[in-house]
């Protein structure tokens, strides 16, 4: 594919328990995106489909944030 | 009594449900304007000429905002006698370096529901959307169901995003294409004009 960043492959799905997406009494994760910054705080989390223009845009955001600092 | 009380509950319970059946609420207002000389304003955005009554808008939701949708047509003849055309603001696939890696991505999955054996009939350079765009007519048959598909997919670049079009035209394995459909399609696809930059070029 060509993509220069990282990719994380939680095939244990300790992930899925650590954001709370575990469904109650069922063994499968609800979708969620979440962003976090380059200091390791949640900036974003958003349940359901990727909304990707809205990713995209809170990501501008971020990145002009990050330039101010 | 109690008959009288039965009949003013039934009668209010009628009332009730024929309330419910006349507040269906406002429809949703369509996304386009149809302009003068029978041309089309899609969402203040896309231009393109409308093709004739017989084709209907058909709308793809697809639930992440981007503009997805065609035209549909019952064609005679047995099943599954039907041409359908759309125009496709994320084709299958994600590269955007070329057409022909595109090309590839795209007919990995391009009618995946179907078992087709695909055979390209053409391959060639276009204009499309004010620049250069690669057109690819193929037929594929599936000896199972005895059905076929003639397709011609358009790839057209907006900004550094390759955007798709694509006509499909289904038949019984013996029977005859109407290949004007494919002009209609021509038609479409050389109107289409964009009004204003796309949300990934303004970003």
């Amino acid at each position: 594919m060509g993509v220069t960043f990282p990719l994380l492959s939680n095939i244990t799905g300790f992930l899925g328990v650590t954001f709370d997406t575990l469904i109650e009494g069922k063994p499968i994760f609800r979708r969620r995106t979440v962003i976090i910054d380059k200091t390791g705080i949640i900036r974003y989390a958003r349940d359901g489909s990727p909304d990707f223009k809205d990713i995209l845009l809170f990501l501008k955001k971020l990145n002009q944030e990050g330039g101010k600092k | 009594m109690m008959r009288k009380s039965l009949t003013i509950l039934c009668s209010l319970l009628v009332v009730a449900w024929l309330s419910g059946c006349a507040t269906t609420g406002t429809p949703k207002p369509v996304p386009y304007k149809v302009m003068p000389g029978g041309m089309v304003i899609w969402e203040d955005e896309i231009e393109f000429k409308i093709p004739p009554p017989e084709w209907k808008l058909l709308r793809v939701e697809v639930g992440e905002n981007d503009i997805n949708f065609g035209f549909m047509r019952s064609d005679p003849g047995e099943f599954p006698s039907v041409t359908t055309f759309a125009y496709d603001e994320e084709p299958f696939g994600c590269s955007a370096a070329s057409f022909e890696g595109r090309e590839r991505e795209f007919f990995k999955r391009f009618l995946f529901n179907a078992i087709l054996e695909f055979q390209i009939l053409e391959r060639k350079k276009v204009q499309v959307v004010g620049g250069e765009g690669l057109q690819v007519d193929v037929e594929g048959k599936d000896p199972i169901k005895g059905e076929k598909v003639r397709a011609r997919v358009v790839f057209g670049k907006r900004g550094e995003r390759i955007i798709g079009f694509y006509i499909t035209q289904w038949r019984p394995v013996a029977g005859t294409y109407d290949l004007s459909a494919f002009d209609v399609f021509d038609k479409f696809v050389s109107s289409f004009k964009y009004l204003k930059k796309s949300f990934y070029e303004t970003l």
